[in-house]
């Protein structure tokens, strides 16, 4: 009690030595706040993106397998050359052959929290098609749909409003209407409803080329637009402006009547990054095809927090920086205070004072100093890492609520969003502004504790290495 | 029976020639209820011996017994804050304390019973100093009463033997003779032994048995 005592009076009677040791660690300790602050904010946003985020799976082409099967050789005949060709086409066509019961199978895995798809298929219409101006575009659409019929438009049937990724992205856009997913309706091209002279609420046939009798009687909910930033050069040949969109259950009676062939592309909404793999070993236990495998989004989710990362990077070199830079000032300037102190060491090292219990008078000074600087130091700290997350926080919630705004606006109507496909209202992000929490102050607490003994390391030695005789004898 | 004793000690420093001693072979002993001095020539190993007597240093040859135990074998911090008090000519007193501290921080390093403030201020009342000068910070003080606050430190856990070292050394005449009187007043009448290293006669005069040092020794 009496060293607690006595190091409260020395700090108060020492008052420029303890103050000077109490700026150097209130520097250190808001620097080191902020910081710990920053990482702590940057940790729970990298959380919060990987919690939200969902981790989508998709169903591809294996190209690394099929070139393995490419067998071209040099000296190969031209009719060789045709049929591995033809083989690999067949490969490509039956791999690529997914049905809605696949999917549905697929979806079945433990891993999967959601899915949905769109089915495409090459048909006629009510409406007089947009022409193209070249042969491309209607080429790419033979080779997709592997068929000879002489289709003008493709439907396209979506699951839900999950499965519409051009709208989320921002590809296309309702200009007129909005999309109605759970009706016989459906979304045409502003082109094409210029040119059909076509309203909402006006009617169309989806006819099969195959089967005339084969006709279904669309309502038009909405008109859209392709938004100008995505009609680059590659886009021109994939033009939507012949595409018909609607929902996959006003085209069910069609399909089944019909032997066109169609086109599935499945997303699934796996439960945990790390089941990736499991859900492939599922999917190859229920058959899937071995030229095909599975694409995710982990790369597009890491590159999202990658600024993030990079501050918290930042954080933690700055923090180490601080720690050095200062603990080697705090020892210096105990080097010199040690040495105005050897006379107090002498005396109280004469009249009987153990060794151990100088140890932690001197120690408990600094404890008291250090602690003193640390509560201060972390007050003003988080008050200004407050400003400094909330900054960083601030532009991220921003550009998500303007993305979620955005895909509000390309769906229509008075929809509104909190989560699509992905993008997360990050407004919703839990207790962000607690940058300074109990971690944080655990974590500033053991730095305070390093400073303390680093700082004390000198006056232990001159308390252990100097006999009180010299030491009066010097002073003498 | 002697209080201390010491039996053929020699001492020289660590960096001296082989045979060049500060003082060799010493055979001296102190009881309880005297007031011993050790005079010499400047030189001669007085503050030195009064080291050993002291447990800050131990002899280079011979043994010092205190209440017949060999120093060397007891735990000196015990020892410097149980059982001997040391005054010295520079005081050696804690400048940015007051009076009163120095004497309840003697008292809670020995661990005393009684460490209570009053007793403290009893302790420097006994040495002269009233508790105006004991709430004066030490460099407020004069030289004669910062040696009543080492005295009064000295006695804070009061010990059996007080050692002093040129007590006087710094003080006039007329505070050298009440100091003389508070450490012969210890002696007769609180039955310690006091033993001063100095170069007065006037304390010389005033001590029971006198002790020559010089290198004959």
């Amino acid at each position: 009690m009496y060293i607690l005592k006595n190091a409260w009076l020395n700090i108060i009677r020492n008052k420029g030595r303890n103050i000077l040791i109490g700026i150097v660690i209130l520097i250190i300790s808001i620097t080191s706040t902020i910081a710990l602050a920053i990482n702590n904010t940057s940790d729970k946003l990298i959380v919060s993106y990987n919690e939200k985020q969902d981790i989508k799976a998709t169903i591809g082409i294996n190209r690394e397998k099929s070139r393995e099967n490419m067998n071209f050789d040099k000296d190969m005949s031209e009719e060789e050359r045709e049929k591995n060709k033809n083989d690999m086409f067949n490969i490509y066509s039956n791999a690529s052959s997914l049905s809605v019961s696949d999917v549905e199978k697929y979806a079945e895995s433990k891993y999967v929290t959601n899915y949905y798809y769109q089915v495409s298929l090459g048909v006629k219409s009510s409406l007089e098609k947009v022409s193209m101006d070249d042969d491309f575009s209607a080429n790419m659409k033979k080779e997709k749909f592997n068929n000879t019929n002489n289709s003008d438009f493709t439907i396209i049937g979506y699951s839900n409003l999950d499965s519409m990724e051009e709208f989320i992205n921002g590809k296309y856009k309702i200009i007129e209407g909005e999309i109605l997913i759970n009706s016989d309706s459906c979304v045409i091209n502003s082109e094409l409803a210029s040119m059909n002279d076509a309203k909402v609420g006006d009617k169309i046939q989806i006819i099969d080329p195959n089967n005339e009798k084969n006709v279904i009687t669309l309502t038009i909910s909405g008109i859209y637009e392709e938004t100008s930033e995505t009609n680059d050069e590659m886009n021109m040949f994939t033009n939507s402006v012949n595409n018909i969109l609607t929902n996959v259950k006003s085209l069910d009676e069609f399909i089944n009547n019909s032997d066109i062939a169609k086109s599935v592309n499945p997303t699934f909404i796996l439960d945990d990054k790390n089941n990736i793999d499991n859900f492939e070993e599922d999917l190859r236990e229920l058959g899937l095809n071995e030229y095909l495998t599975i694409n995710t989004n982990l790369d597009e989710i890491e590159a999202s927090t990658k600024t993030v990362s990079n501050v918290k990077t930042f954080a933690c070199i700055f923090l180490i920086l601080t720690l050095i830079i200062g603990g080697v000032i705090l020892f210096v300037i105990n080097m010199i205070n040690i040495r105005e102190r050897k006379y107090e060491i002498g005396v109280l090292r004469t009249i009987g004072m153990k060794k151990s219990s100088l140890t932690l008078q001197f120690i408990t000074e600094l404890s008291i100093v250090a602690l003193i600087s640390l509560i201060i130091g972390a007050t003003i700290g988080s008050v200004s890492s407050i400003g400094v997350s909330n900054y960083l926080l601030e532009n991220e919630i921003n550009n998500s609520q303007q993305e979620i705004n955005n895909i509000n606006a390309n769906f229509g109507g008075e929809r509104k969003f909190d989560r699509v496909n992905g993008i997360v209202n990050i407004n919703k992000v839990e207790s962000i502004d607690a940058t300074v929490d109990i971690k944080v102050l655990i974590e500033l607490l053991f730095i305070g504790i390093i400073l303390t003994l680093l700082s004390s390391i000198s006056s232990m030695i001159s308390i252990n290495k100097f006999s009180p005789l010299t030491i009066l004898k010097e002073r003498s | 029976m002697n209080i201390l004793k010491l039996e053929k000690v020699s001492y020289k420093y660590t960096d001296a020639k082989k045979n060049d001693y500060v003082f060799k072979d010493i055979d001296y002993e102190f009881d309880l209820g005297k007031v011993y001095s050790i005079k010499g020539k400047s030189g001669s190993g007085k503050t030195t011996l009064l080291s050993l007597l002291s447990g800050l240093e131990k002899p280079t040859n011979g043994k010092i017994f205190y209440d017949n135990k060999d120093l060397n074998k007891m735990n000196l911090d015990e020892y410097r804050s149980n059982d001997i008090g040391i005054i010295f000519q520079g005081y050696n007193l804690l400048p940015t304390y007051t009076a009163l501290e120095n004497v309840m921080l003697s008292m809670n390093i020995s661990k005393v019973k009684d460490n209570s403030k009053e007793h403290a201020l009893k302790l420097l009342e006994s040495v002269g100093l009233n508790s105006e000068h004991a709430n004066r910070r030490i460099l407020k003080l004069s030289g004669g009463e910062q040696q009543r606050v080492a005295i009064a430190r000295s006695l804070s856990y009061n010990p059996k033997i007080i050692l002093a070292d040129e007590p006087t050394g710094n003080l006039d005449k007329e505070t050298e003779d009440e100091i003389i009187d508070i450490l012969k007043g210890l002696a007769h009448n609180e039955n310690k032994c006091v033993i001063i290293v100095t170069h007065s006669k006037n304390v010389c005069n005033s001590s029971d048995i006198v002790y020559e040092l010089n290198k004959k020794n």
